[in-house]
């Protein structure tokens, strides 16, 4: 296997793991209606770090371990690959963002409704952890395309 | 997907090439070892300068490495 392989592996898994985590309190809290802005920013926060620190350690530990650099520039084969998983992800990202925006923009009088403390907050705390769910889907479809197209000339 | 039309004698050059390792022979041509592997096992078509650069390095002719296999419509 690759370093670049692994280090998808390490993004894959790293990424399901902590922002599974991260959306699955999101998202039962909104369902409860209740929404912390702060709280939700202080595991957002959490989350980020702990994924920053998990992906750098890991892809450190690997280089060190395999005795390659970690920035070692990509041969042609990686290069295609990286080209392709590029293009599936951005056209998720097309996808989706119309997607939500659009599913967003439908629902504003039930999620304003369902927050009368604060319906223009929660409104925008929801809308951002859509696009921000968006951008981890992505982000899984890029990295998964790339484990897929690695195994299929392994 | 379909291989590549292509076949290569990349694996016995190796060996007639004092048993030439895929890493040794990954490392002189600038590719990852997983790379000449794919190459070797025909699920990848290099370019054409990485098959010039294939070629160089066992001192043949880029046809004695690659060869074109002709398809039954052809």
């Amino acid at each position: 296997m690759s370093m670049r392989e692994k280090t998808s592996w390490i993004a894959v898994l790293t990424t399901l793991v902590i922002w599974t985590c991260y959306f699955n309190a999101f998202w039962s809290d909104a369902l409860a209606g209740r929404i912390d802005g702060e709280g939700i920013r202080n595991l957002f926060v959490i989350c980020m770090v702990i994924s920053v620190i998990i992906m750098l350690g890991l892809n450190i530990a690997l280089s060190i371990a395999a005795r390659q650099s970690m920035d070692a520039p990509p041969d042609e084969l990686e290069r295609q690959i990286e080209a392709r998983a590029d293009k599936i992800g951005f056209k998720v990202l097309e996808l989706l963002v119309p997607v939500v925006l659009i599913g967003g923009l439908l629902n504003v009088d039930a999620i304003r409704s369902a927050f009368p403390d604060d319906p223009a907050g929660s409104t925008a705390i929801i809308f951002v952890n859509g696009f921000l769910m968006t951008m981890v889907v992505v982000e899984l479809v890029r990295e998964g395309g790339k484990i897929i197209m690695f195994r299929m000339t392994a | 997907m379909a291989p590549p039309p292509i076949s290569n004698t990349i694996r016995r050059l190796r060996f007639d090439h004092n048993e030439m390792t895929q890493q040794q022979l990954a490392d002189r041509i600038g590719m990852t070892r997983q790379t000449v592997a794919a190459i070797e096992q025909n699920k990848y078509s290099p370019s054409l300068e990485a098959a010039f650069r294939i070629a160089e390095v066992f001192g043949v002719e880029i046809g004695d490495v690659f060869q074109w296999k002709k398809t039954a419509a052809q």
